[in-house]
């Protein structure tokens, strides 16, 4: 039973290697003497574990210490125990996160302040924070990232555009999100955010009104699209969210989300692609004065909002 | 201050409890060390194991005790036995004066 007790081996064997400054015949006396002083406790109480006998002899390093002080030998370190060795794992895990975390809040955050007295700007927190001297201006940037662009709340554009019914107007943006409603006046009008840069102006011709923000990376727009009007809407990245539709759309996005709900009463015939993903299923009204919903999505998905 | 008498008991018992194994050892012959901490314990002077054999050994290495394995039966398994050398018991008279001495002095002050 005891000859081979593994916790028994394994404490003579960290005893063992605890002595290393005996010499081999008197490490092997003194393992002979303990592994004696086990048996002999095993024979005068049978019951007594292995475990609690060890126990009352102490942790094999610091028994071996012992040995080593009484013969005036330098002993060896103090063995950590298990549940400090845990915590200072715990402890060090937990620092390294948090200069990770302080590590990575600098980066973004970098430069804390940055003065630009040609320009009279000052950038706080890497550019979050922008006050603008010459033009008595305070701008915070949104944080908030999409697909790789940050929505800047730094520049905000909008406009209006008076159209006549059955006019046309085509959108095209490169990636961002925009959310379409009816507009009940016979206006086209739109809303946006995107990073600084040009003022999109519509363009005009024949009857079709063009806004391009295919420039604008992480664009957000929300349009208003006057009642049986001709969408065009083209995107490459992000997400479209069209609401209480009541009017012509064909809607394409390469890779992202569409969510169509259409207007109460506002009939549609539907013409809904997706090449990879998918698409709820949308169903095409008969009649005559139903409008025409073509949307087409390359990767992702088409949900029909009710 | 609870930690200050810990001490000096470790220090007092430390020199206390080399003579009282010297002792035994000399009035039992020869004894092992489960034996020792035993007799030891029936006495109210309670010893730890892992400081015991330690003490054992320096006390052998210094000539003081002689060793030899024994096998006390045939099914039971060899012990190390300890007895007083001459050193030894050279040792544990002038120990056992000192701590008369000792003795005495602590009794006449306390008169």
């Amino acid at each position: 039973m005891t000859n081979r007790d593994p916790r028994l081996e394994r404490y003579l064997s960290t005893l063992e290697s605890s002595l290393k400054p005996f010499p081999v015949s008197d490490r092997a006396e003194i393992i002979t003497e303990i592994k004696s002083h086990v048996y002999s406790a095993l024979e005068r109480d049978p019951q007594a574990s292995v475990d609690s006998i060890l126990a009352a002899l102490g942790e094999p390093e610091i028994v071996a210490n012992r040995y080593l002080l009484e013969r005036g030998m330098k002993p060896a370190k103090p063995p950590i125990s298990p549940i400090v060795r845990w915590m200072v794992i715990g402890f060090l895990g937990s620092l390294a996160m948090v200069l990770l975390f302080a590590g990575f809040v600098v980066a973004q955050f970098s430069p804390i302040v940055k003065v630009d007295e040609k320009k009279n700007q000052v950038e706080i927190l890497g550019g979050m924070i922008k006050i603008d001297g010459n033009e008595e201006r305070v701008t915070i940037k949104s944080i908030i990232k999409d697909g790789g662009h940050s929505f800047s709340g730094g520049h905000s554009f909008s406009g209006s555009q008076s159209m006549k019914e059955g006019d046309a107007i085509d959108v095209k943006f490169s990636n961002g999100r925009v959310e379409l409603s009816t507009n009940d006046e016979p206006n086209f009008e739109w809303e946006c955010r995107g990073p600084e840069g040009s003022t999109p102006e519509p363009m005009i011709s024949n009857g079709a009104t063009t806004l391009d923000l295919s420039t604008l990376a992480g664009v957000r727009c929300e349009l208003r699209i006057p009642k049986n009007a001709k969408l065009k809407l083209a995107g490459a990245n992000g997400r479209i969210s069209i609401t209480e539709a009541d009017y012509e759309a064909d809607v394409a996005l390469e890779r992202g989300r569409v969510e169509f709900d259409a207007a109460d009463g506002a009939p549609f015939k539907y013409d809904v692609k997706v090449d990879s993903g998918r698409a709820d299923k949308f169903e095409s009204s008969t009649l005559p004065t139903a409008h025409v919903a073509k949307i087409h999505v390359g990767a992702g998905r088409i949900d029909l909002e009710d | 201050m609870a930690g200050s008498v810990e001490n000096w008991k470790t220090q007092i018992r430390k020199g206390y409890l080399e003579l009282c194994i010297l002792l035994l050892i000399k009035t039992r012959k020869k004894v092992y060390g489960f034996d020792l901490i035993e007799q030891l314990s029936a006495a109210s002077l309670e010893v730890k194991e892992g400081t015991l054999y330690p003490l054992l050994n320096r006390m052998a290495a210094d000539g003081f005790l002689a060793s030899s394995w024994e096998t006390e039966n045939v099914k039971g398994h060899p012990r190390k036995f300890y007895s007083l050398t001459k050193e030894g018991s050279k040792l544990l008279e002038q120990m056992d004066d000192e701590y008369g001495q000792m003795v005495r002095i602590y009794e006449k002050l306390s008169k």
